[in-house]
């Protein structure tokens, strides 16, 4: 029943927000007395600088007009700096009147894209190419973990961490590599925290990460629709939609989920700058982030950071829905299991020895 | 400025390299054309890699993935600049342990089955010595390793061992047996890991 609701709810949001995006200016209510100085001619009409816009657009534009105006009045520093300080302003602005990137037409996403490289430019002076690459057709990413080859290394670990822009001050990681003695089939009985020579006498290594669920619980309890799972089956976040309410981190069965108690802090010589909308770029503070096979390189061709810094060979990494792709050799060909199969929660990542 | 002078020397170097060694790759190595448009079937780190097309297994037909190139990556090759005649077969059982070679712990295959003969062609260091009495050369070292490990090598033609080289899509060129593995030594070693979590994993 409150699962019919809340699909019902979600028809209404997305169709109503599909209604404002198509008929745009319809947006009167918005441009009252409190209409500042950056509002110009086009208030009333919900455009601005005669520039069509939705409700959403229109009061971000607006507001930021004004408040940039304010500033810049305000301001009693050079020049220069008071010209950055209004792009900034403005664009934060934009940013925060912005739209569910699912929602967004490619138009918008093109826009916030420029934007967000731009930010980072004025925020911390890094060049980044931030994509909004889509999901290539026909392809299924499927992963797989030998743990008869892992002996960990963690070189997984430390890739990942660089490619993904993970919080350095806090020591984020996504991957985590389980030592347990060998016969052992609890993963309750092994620990992460191991700092001793590897591989140790008599134990077995097993990682763990994101597993991308083909019916992923995370999803389904995120109050807002902040996080979805892409047609090539990875889930992704929206870092800007997410309310930090952390549900889905309840949800998840396998401790996948990250959230951000601080603004991440990467310096400035270490940001990867190949950034992906949903993948790798900069998070904020009280936000969710997860393992996404690395959209911004799968989604190109390449591999995880983690399938291409293991020594051994131990991951593997490819596309399901092509019978002569390694991965389907190895489901075909070896004895393979998942984490609590039972919880019906399908991951797409297999475990397999030699 | 200062790499200028090198220039001229890494070109004859690189001349003697390819006009120099007598013995041609089996299969023809074939090079990506380089190119700065996006192609989708070609993963961007392979662009001007070399690559040989794989033969002679028995799980896949001939052609059907490329490896990696190994010749290029030894230091020492080729043989030929030291070893000008050919070498006296050492009798089994026995290493020879001549200083030119220190770095090398034979301890695969094991002394009491094998010699380095056993792998390195004698007539052709510059080849490697197959158990039918042909030879291959290190780019296709594969060949000289499935001989034993049988297992292993059809995983690796099949996708379950090895790793594979540039990216998921597109040609599937793999990694060598010997570009993870040190053929006198292949097992992985112990060593310190790295990164370790700083998060405490919740306690039960």
């Amino acid at each position: 029943m409150a699962q019919g609701n809340n699909n019902r709810l979600w028809t209404w949001f997305k169709g109503r927000m599909g209604q404002e995006l198509e008929s745009g200016p319809e947006s009167e209510a918005g441009c009252g007395g409190g209409c500042g100085s950056g509002c110009g001619s086009g208030c009333g009409t919900g455009t601005v600088l005669d520039k069509p816009l939705d409700r959403r657009g229109a009061l971000g534009a607006m507001l930021g007009g004004a408040l940039a105006g304010a500033g810049a009045a305000a301001a009693n520093t050079s020049p220069l700096a008071e010209s950055v300080d209004k792009e900034r302003k403005i664009l934060e602005w934009e940013e925060y009147f912005k739209g569910n990137f699912r929602l967004m037409t490619d138009a918008e996403r093109g826009e916030t894209l420029v934007r967000l490289e731009r930010l980072a430019k004025l925020k911390s002076g890094t060049d980044v190419h931030v994509k909004g690459d889509k999901a290539l057709p026909g392809v299924l990413y499927g992963y797989a973990f030998n743990i008869a080859k892992c002996k960990g290394y963690r070189q997984c670990v430390e890739a990942c961490v660089k490619e993904n822009n993970l919080d350095r001050r806090t020591g984020m990681q996504y991957i985590r590599i389980f030592e347990i003695e060998d016969g052992q089939i609890d993963l309750e009985e092994g620990t992460a925290q191991f700092q001793h020579e590897v591989p140790a006498e008599g134990h077995f290594y097993l990682g763990t990460q994101c597993f991308q669920c083909a019916d992923p619980p995370c999803v389904k309890v995120c109050p807002v629709g902040a996080t979805w799972q892409e047609p090539d089956g990875i889930t992704v976040v929206d870092y800007d939609w997410c309310i930090g309410c952390r549900y889905c981190q309840a949800a998840c069965p396998y401790w996948a989920r990250r959230f951000n108690w601080g603004e991440p802090e990467v310096p400035a010589d270490q940001v990867n700058p190949n950034q992906h909308y949903l993948g790798n770029r900069q998070r904020g503070k009280g936000v969710m982030e997860k393992c996404t096979f690395c959209i911004q390189r799968s989604r190109e061709g390449r591999l995880p950071a983690c399938v291409e810094a293991c020594p051994t060979g131990a991951r593997i990494f490819g596309n399901l829905l092509d019978p002569d792709s390694e991965i389907r050799y190895v489901l075909e060909n070896k004895k393979v299991f998942r984490l609590k199969e039972d919880l019906g929660t399908e991951p797409k990542f297999w475990y397999f020895m030699d | 400025m200062r790499l200028a002078k090198y220039v001229p020397l890494g070109l004859v170097c690189w001349v003697g390299l390819v006009t120099g060694c007598g013995v041609g790759p089996e299969a023809p190595a074939v090079e990506v054309a380089a190119s700065l448009e996006f192609d989708p079937t070609q993963p961007r780190s392979l662009r001007g890699a070399v690559q040989y097309p794989v033969t002679g297994l028995a799980e896949v037909s001939d052609g059907a993935f490329a490896v990696q190139g190994r010749q290029g990556d030894l230091r020492q090759f080729p043989c030929g600049a030291c070893h000008q005649q050919a070498l006296v077969p050492a009798p089994r059982g026995v290493v020879s342990r001549r200083w030119a070679h220190m770095d090398i712990q034979p301890v695969h295959p094991q002394a009491h089955i094998s010699a380095c003969q056993t792998c390195h062609d004698y007539g052709n260091l510059e080849r490697l010595r197959l158990q039918d009495d042909t030879s291959t050369d290190f780019d296709q070292v594969y060949r000289l390793c499935v001989q034993c490990h049988f297992q292993q090598g059809r995983d690796w033609a099949g996708g379950a061992h090895g790793k594979r080289v540039g990216g998921w899509r597109g040609a599937r060129v793999v990694m060598n047996c010997t570009d993870c593995h040190d053929p006198h030594q292949p097992a992985f070693g112990r060593q310190y890991p790295v990164s370790g979590p700083r998060v405490p994993r919740t306690p039960r």
